[in-house]
């Protein structure tokens, strides 16, 4: 079996979350998924991760505050912030653990082969 | 005087020849004189005879009482056979039996055939008379009868009547009455006679009545021991001895101890018979005169007798005499009484005439001191001094104002010199002399008297009495100081009213009820164009019409009292909407009907109101769109992730497609030759390019809400705007239809001007969305109308204090109201496909309002054209302005 890279996506919006699921599975990544912040911590705790792509605005725990938690318990996480706001800014916290502006990408995705870059990126790094 | 005594005389001879020869009556008189009866009858006589000077009486006195004898009778009986051969007789009078029986007896020898009157006689000595001629008289009867009934009437309680008589010739006719009476009567008596008896017996007889016995006397002159009485003492013997009342027949016993009764009158016989001897001497016939047969009689009562048996005098018959009532003075002196009292009430008059005299006096007196009073308490307590003066300017009176006024005593003022105890007053002196000099007066002239160092302003009235001889003035002098300080004081209040109505930027106008103005202040002339003095008088609309249509709401708060307000109304007032406030207050003084009407030009403030509405409705909205446009991307993102898929799926770079394709048994280039030729990828960049589409909507809306960014930078906003222009003239879209070099733009910028701290790309981005509108608003208006006609944008940049105002004016097809109040709300649009999807205008509308805390609107006036107006602060947006 190849090498596959895992991809942890948290997202509530059940649409928004399956059909990125299937978008990314057609790239050669392990893709889980979950719908809030604590089940994905929970899962964090048993599953190792390359890659976490995050919604912000969640039930429950916020993306921010998941963020935050999941670099705790593995500071290798990597992290894209997948959020609908575009007025949405890096607080000093996420910027402090290495979390930049070329950790965010917008809903809608505008460019799939940008947003593959910015994985595969964030991967090699 | 000859011609008088000759017109006299023959009167006088004519008189004396009418004369009657007189006629001889003689009387013959049974009795004597002193006899009582017949003395009364004689003067009964004489009174009638007396009444007739030509009768002549003649008394013979025949005293059967006292000389019975013959010898006196002869004696007496030549006496008279002398006088009547002496004298020539005319009639013969008979009174009483003894008289009639004495001319009976001699009737041939010495009466012959003369007529004969007789009297008191009883009708049972009729035969004596009965066959004679040329005689005639009255037949005396005792009333029996009557005196029954009259005792039963008087003392109803008696039983017992004696009746006393005697058995004289008279006594005996008397006796036949009796017992015809006693025989006739119902009247429960029981009766007794008493008659013909011995003194003694008729006293004890007497003595011994019961006491419920009535006594009626006749007579009693004889008793039968042949004892005569006199007719008192028969009387006074019933009447000392005997407590019972004595009823008598003849009124000659009337006072000597009877009661009283049913009288047979002496007097009244006696006149009876003249009568009938006057008609006999006259010429009548004595034959021709019937005999009267029942003499006149009369009940005459005893006022003592009556008091003394208790008889009531009301019982007493109709025309009863009382005699023997207590005389009075008054009847013992009457004309003296009469005069007295005559005298005392003329007296009385005289005094009641002055009483009432000199109570009219002491009543005017005591008016006139009470009007005197009241005057002088009138002219006392009158505000005004009074100074009568004469014509030495001696004060002659003054009233206790002008003592008050100078501090003098009113005493020491009086017959001093007006000018010496007043030396302010000189200054009056002038008007004075006018007065008296000239003779007319003056009044209510206005004169500045100094009194005690301060000045009074006077009213000073000097003229004459009108009714004054000598040549007094009057001076009256008002102070007026403190009227005039008021009056002052009110102007000077009435001034600072006006002038505080006046100093109000509000339109106040006050009207009666019937819309006349009576109040017009200058900003009401301002507004009206007219003065106050024009206009007081004048209808409210004519002077001002735009409020023509709260006429009745006017009159309503003039009748209800009640306030009215009307806010931000809309009015045309040359040429242009404006917005008012009115206000009518109903004027509440007592004496005031009206109303006080104020108005309030609130242009500006309804603009402002509006901007503020505008931009809270912006905010609300511009947070709703950002909400929403954040929801949205979620679906968003799942089309396009979707797109995307279905995109990558078929893409034969990407592994994992071949290794499905193959393990499908399908050629992925011949899918991807399917799809081509069925349109599916051109398809599916359809849906990527409107999620696109739509992200940036929703992009564009999030910046609705979007705080100032960190790109601010000092700007020359001048140098910007050029920029902007320059990039309009070079827009693809604008060249494209409407060449932005073909309009004007007139440039006015501020110089210098100062630096602003902004967003450059997002200003710009405002400068060019209001340029690009305007210039398609002209190009379409242009396409449509095809006139030609040069458009232009004047741009504004205005140097203010906190900001700079940026107006960007055009002469396009402006926009009407309705429009112009949305232009700036999201998705609102009048161009029409694909033109624009409204947001232009909302967005420059945010970055100016949210990012600059600036503030943006529009004017517009349709056909004219459209002024956007933007304000922005020049400190950024560190602080709000």
């Amino acid at each position: 079996m190849n090498f596959k890279n895992k991809i942890l996506i948290i997202e509530d919006d059940f649409i928004v979350r399956t059909s990125l699921v299937m978008l990314l599975e057609t790239y050669d990544y392990d893709i889980s998924e979950s719908d809030s912040g604590e089940s994905a911590l929970e899962y964090l705790t048993e599953n190792k991760m390359h890659l976490i792509i995050t919604d912000m605005r969640l039930p429950g725990i916020s993306g921010e505050n998941f963020i935050l938690t999941a670099n705790e318990i593995d500071k290798n996480f990597k992290f894209i912030i997948y959020t609908g706001s575009h007025e949405y800014t890096l607080s000093q916290a996420l910027t402090d653990i290495g979390i930049t502006e070329q950790n965010i990408i917008h809903k809608p995705i505008q460019d799939i082969n940008h947003f593959k870059k910015t994985i595969d990126n964030l991967l090699a790094s | 005087m000859l011609i008088i005594f000759a017109a006299m005389f023959p009167v006088k001879l004519f008189a004396i020849q009418n004369m009657p020869e007189p006629k001889n009556v003689l009387l013959i008189n049974s009795y004597h004189p002193g006899y009582k009866w017949s003395d009364s009858i004689i003067t009964g006589i004489q009174n009638e005879f007396e009444l007739n000077n030509s009768i002549i009486l003649n008394i013979e006195y025949l005293d059967s009482r006292n000389q019975s004898d013959d010898k006196y009778r002869n004696l007496i009986k030549e006496l008279i056979k002398h006088k009547m051969h002496k004298m020539k007789f005319d009639l013969i009078i008979a009174l009483d039996e003894e008289a009639l029986n004495f001319i009976a007896e001699n009737e041939k020898t010495i009466f012959r055939e003369l007529p004969v009157v007789f009297c008191s006689i009883n009708a049972s000595n009729f035969n004596q008379i009965k066959n004679k001629k040329n005689i005639t008289g009255v037949y005396e009867n005792a009333a029996i009868d009557e005196n029954l009934k009259l005792i039963r009437l008087l003392h109803p309680k008696s039983k017992h009547v004696k009746i006393i008589t005697d058995i004289s010739e008279a006594g005996s006719a008397t006796i036949n009455e009796i017992n015809t009476a006693i025989n006739a009567s119902k009247l429960n008596f029981s009766y007794e006679i008493i008659d013909y008896i011995p003194k003694e017996v008729l006293l004890r007889k007497i003595k011994q009545v019961e006491p419920d016995t009535v006594l009626l006397y006749t007579f009693f002159t004889p008793d039968s021991t042949g004892q005569t009485f006199k007719y008192n003492e028969s009387l006074e013997l019933l009447t000392s001895f005997n407590d019972v009342p004595v009823y008598g027949t003849w009124d000659y016993n009337i006072g000597l101890g009877i009661i009283g009764g049913y009288l047979v009158s002496g007097v009244n016989q006696g006149k009876t018979i003249a009568k009938m001897s006057l008609n006999i001497l006259n010429g009548t016939s004595p034959n021709e005169i019937p005999v009267i047969q029942n003499c006149e009689k009369k009940y005459i009562f005893d006022y003592n007798q009556l008091v003394k048996f208790q008889v009531d005098f009301k019982a007493l018959p109709e025309g009863s005499e009382v005699i023997g009532r207590p005389e009075t003075f008054y009847s013992q002196n009457k004309k003296l009484v009469l005069n007295v009292v005559i005298y005392i009430a003329i007296l009385l008059l005289i005094i009641f005439i002055l009483a009432v005299n000199m109570s009219a006096r002491i009543s005017a007196e005591k008016s006139l001191i009470k009007t005197k009073n009241f005057l002088h308490d009138v002219i006392e307590s009158m505000p005004s001094m009074l100074i009568t003066i004469d014509g030495n300017f001696t004060i002659t009176s003054c009233n206790k104002k002008v003592s008050d006024f100078s501090g003098l005593n009113q005493g020491l003022i009086k017959d001093g010199n007006l000018f010496r105890v007043f030396p302010d007053f000189s200054i009056l002196e002038p008007v004075i002399k006018i007065v008296i000099n000239e003779n007319r007066d003056i009044f209510n002239r206005s004169i500045d008297i100094l009194n005690k160092g301060s000045v009074h302003s006077t009213l000073v009235s000097v003229y004459h009495l009108s009714d004054s001889t000598s040549n007094e003035v009057v001076l009256r002098i008002d102070d007026v100081t403190e009227k005039v300080q008021r009056q002052q004081e009110m102007s000077k209040l009435r001034n600072l009213l006006a002038d505080i109505t006046n100093s109000m930027s509000s339109m106040i106008a006050a009207v009666d009820e019937n819309m006349n103005i009576i109040q017009w202040n200058s900003a009401a002339e301002k507004q009206s164009g007219r003065t106050a003095e024009e206009c007081i008088g004048l209808k409210l609309f004519d002077v001002y019409p735009p409020i023509m249509k709260y006429e009745k709401f006017i009159l309503q708060s003039i009748n209800t009292k009640v306030d009215q307000e009307f806010i931000k109304v809309p009015v045309f007032i040359k040429n242009e909407t404006k917005y008012i406030d009115i206000l009518i207050f109903p004027l509440t003084g007592m004496n005031s009907i009206g109303a006080v009407i104020r108005i309030d030009d609130v242009t500006e403030r309804a603009k402002i109101e509006e901007v503020l509405i505008q931009s809270e409705k912006m905010m609300s909205v511009g947070g709703l769109a950002a909400g929403m446009a954040h929801e949205i991307n979620n679906p968003l993102a799942g089309i396009m992730q979707g797109a995307q898929m279905l995109q990558l799926s078929i893409d034969p770079a990407i592994p994992k497609n071949q290794i499905i394709a193959e393990e499908c048994n399908l050629s992925l280039t011949v899918l991807q030759e399917y799809f081509q030729k069925r349109n599916i990828f051109r398809m599916i960049e359809t849906i990527v390019t409107s999620v696109q589409r739509a992200a940036d909507i929703v992009t564009n809306m999030l910046s609705f809400s979007r705080k100032a960014s960190s790109s601010m930078e000092l700007i020359d906003l001048a140098e910007l705007f050029d920029r902007t222009i320059e990039l309009a003239k070079n827009d693809y879209d604008l060249k494209k239809k409407y060449d932005f070099k073909k309009i004007d733009i007139h440039k006015n910028y501020a110089q210098p001007l100062q630096l602003i701290k902004c967003n450059s790309s997002e200003i710009q981005q405002v400068f060019f969305n209001i340029l690009k509108n305007g210039a398609q608003a002209m190009m379409d208006r242009h396409n449509a109308s095809n006139i030609e006609r040069k458009h232009f944008f004047n741009i504004n940049i205005i140097q203010k204090q906190y900001m700079l105002t940026i107006e960007i004016e055009d002469n396009g097809p402006g926009m009407p109201e309705e429009v112009r109040r949305r232009v700036f709300e999201p998705f609102f649009t009048t161009k029409s496909g694909t033109k624009g999807i409204g947001l232009g205008l909302s967005v420059s509308y945010f970055i100016i309002t949210e990012n600059h805390k600036g503030t943006m609107n529009v004017e517009s006036v349709p056909e004219f054209g459209s002024k956007f107006i933007i304000n922005l602060p020049l400190n950024g947006d560190e602080d709000e302005f």
